[in-house]
């Protein structure tokens, strides 16, 4: 899965801290979703498309290999 | 699905405070064979035995107490510390708890049944009294290596 969190906080003027403030999330857990380790849920996603005020699909797309 | 329910942040270090301290003299009792006469009192049992006795139901039987206070606050100690929050919980740390839980398991049962085929009398007793803590202790160590090991690969911003 990819993502383009890294852009969007760029724009947002966000570092991983604030963005990770933002959804109640330790700063690590960003750092590990923006890297592509760690596939956050639905609830997340929803939180940082609101924070970003995008749809899911902007910040979160799938690659060939997902489907196995 | 309703997420698992954890224990305040705070309750952790009370866990480690019941927990170390108990662990320690449980060993060294069981090690050593200690246990204070100060201890030895009259307590409940709604079955009580001995090797040689049968069961008897419901009685008061005069014995010491110093397992049951060591195991009653180091089970409790060992919950706290496993299931309270990390100062910054979020779903990334309960999937390491979960991960841990599961992990702890396999060893756990991976052990028993190794010492259910290689340990055979009466010395299997100490494998029932081990087990009794090896669960919750394999699952809190392998907790806190797990979620260091991320807290130290994704601390810096790359």
């Amino acid at each position: 899965m990819k993502n383009r969190i890294r852009i969007l906080r760029a724009e947002h003027n966000l570092s991983q801290a604030s963005l990770a403030k933002k959804i109640q999330v330790s700063r690590q857990s960003i750092n590990a979703i923006e890297s592509g380790k760690y596939v956050p849920s639905t609830l997340l996603t929803l939180k940082m498309a609101s924070v970003f005020d995008v749809e899911v699909s902007e910040i979160f797309s799938l690659e060939e290999e997902d489907w196995g | 699905m309703k997420n698992l329910k954890l224990f305040p942040h705070k309750f952790k270090k009370i866990g480690w405070l019941l927990l170390l301290p108990n662990l320690v003299i449980g060993i060294l009792a069981y090690v050593y064979d200690w246990q204070p006469h100060w201890l030895e009192v009259e307590t409940f049992g709604i079955v009580s035995g001995t090797l040689f006795s049968s069961n008897e139901y419901f009685t008061f039987t005069t014995k010491n107490i110093l397992y049951e206070i060591v195991v009653f606050f180091g089970v409790i100690g060992a919950v706290l510390v496993g299931f309270s929050k990390v100062k910054e919980e979020d779903e990334i740390s309960m999937s390491i708890r979960l991960n841990s839980l599961a992990m702890a398991t396999y060893i756990n049962y991976a052990m028993i049944i190794l010492a259910f085929l290689l340990i055979h009398g009466m010395v299997f007793i100490n494998v029932m009294i081990f087990s009794m803590f090896a669960l919750l202790l394999l699952f809190i160590v392998i907790f806190h290596i797990q979620y260091h090991r991320f807290k130290n690969t994704f601390a810096h911003e790359k």
